[in-house]
């Protein structure tokens, strides 16, 4: 046992809160002595100094000053964490606000289009076809001019981007096959659309 | 006292903390306060090593302690 401790044992209770007040006064044991149980403990050991009770009242003092502690550090991670969520929170609504009036330039209120689908906006150019991707009513013209199937095979390449390979596989035919059947398509279409714009400079040149 | 918190008392320890938590969530906007006490839960789970690795003296060694300071 240690000599400075067990001098401290030897004394009564009065003696000690009048010879060592500030160690009483620290706040860790006021709150043990103020359980009847702990004040118990403490006043049996200053009693009889046996081993058995210093090593109880010493297991005793270890437990409540490690919950005292683990409180204590909870209630700090508690109080600065919420601190904490709440500072992240603040920037995110001030950078990403939700406005629900403004006026963007291009399209309408967000507060008209929430929840609102717009039917015709959402079948605009919804197609996959490859006659609605294009602008020119020529070409337009050029492409109502080809088969199913060519029409079908320019689709699958331009909209699409799949290889001839790809296409080949998906009507169980060989890749050269596709690729004649491309290469044919465009030439229809170059040659149709050529002759149109032909026509057309013609006519207003020559007209 | 090998293991200092089992993960009952852990849970026990949330529980018993529940005030203190209810008390913070005044901190934050309302709407963001059923988050908040979500992840101040998550956060004592996750810091149940450190809380674990907590030394704490016993009496004599903080006796000792005590002693020593005042004689200085």
């Amino acid at each position: 046992m240690n000599k400075l401790t067990s001098h401290f044992f030897s004394h009564s209770l009065e003696f000690l809160q009048q010879h060592y007040s500030s160690f009483f006064e620290q706040p860790i044991i006021q709150l043990f002595l103020q359980n009847p149980e702990h004040l118990k403990i403490f006043t049996d050991t200053l009693d009889s100094p046996s081993t058995h009770n210093i090593g109880h009242l010493n297991e005793t003092f270890k437990i409540f000053y490690y919950r005292a502690r683990v409180y204590k550090y909870m209630c700090s991670l508690i109080y600065f964490f919420s601190v904490d969520f709440d500072k992240r929170a603040r920037k995110q609504r001030e950078r990403y606000r939700m406005v629900l009036d403004a006026t963007p330039k291009d399209n309408g209120r967000m507060m008209d289009r929430i929840g609102n689908l717009d039917g015709r906006l959402e079948k605009m150019g919804e197609t996959n076809e490859l006659s609605s991707h294009i602008s020119d009513e020529k070409l337009i013209e050029a492409l109502k001019n080809l088969t199913t199937k060519q029409n079908l095979v320019l689709t699958m390449a331009f909209t699409y981007g799949l290889s001839n390979k790809e296409i080949a596989a998906y009507f169980h035919e060989s890749p050269q096959n596709i690729s004649s059947i491309r290469k044919q398509a465009l030439k229809k279409l170059q040659k149709y659309y050529m002759n149109d714009v032909y026509d057309r400079k013609e006519k207003r040149y020559c007209g | 006292m090998d293991k200092k918190l089992s993960k009952e008392e852990l849970i026990d320890l949330i529980d018993s903390l529940n005030p203190k938590i209810k008390k913070s969530l005044k901190n934050t906007h309302y709407q963001d306060r059923n988050d908040l006490e979500q992840e101040i839960k998550l956060k004592i789970i996750e810091s149940y090593e450190k809380i674990a690795a907590i030394e704490a003296p016993n009496f004599e060694e903080f006796l000792a302690e005590f002693l020593t300071k005042q004689k200085r």
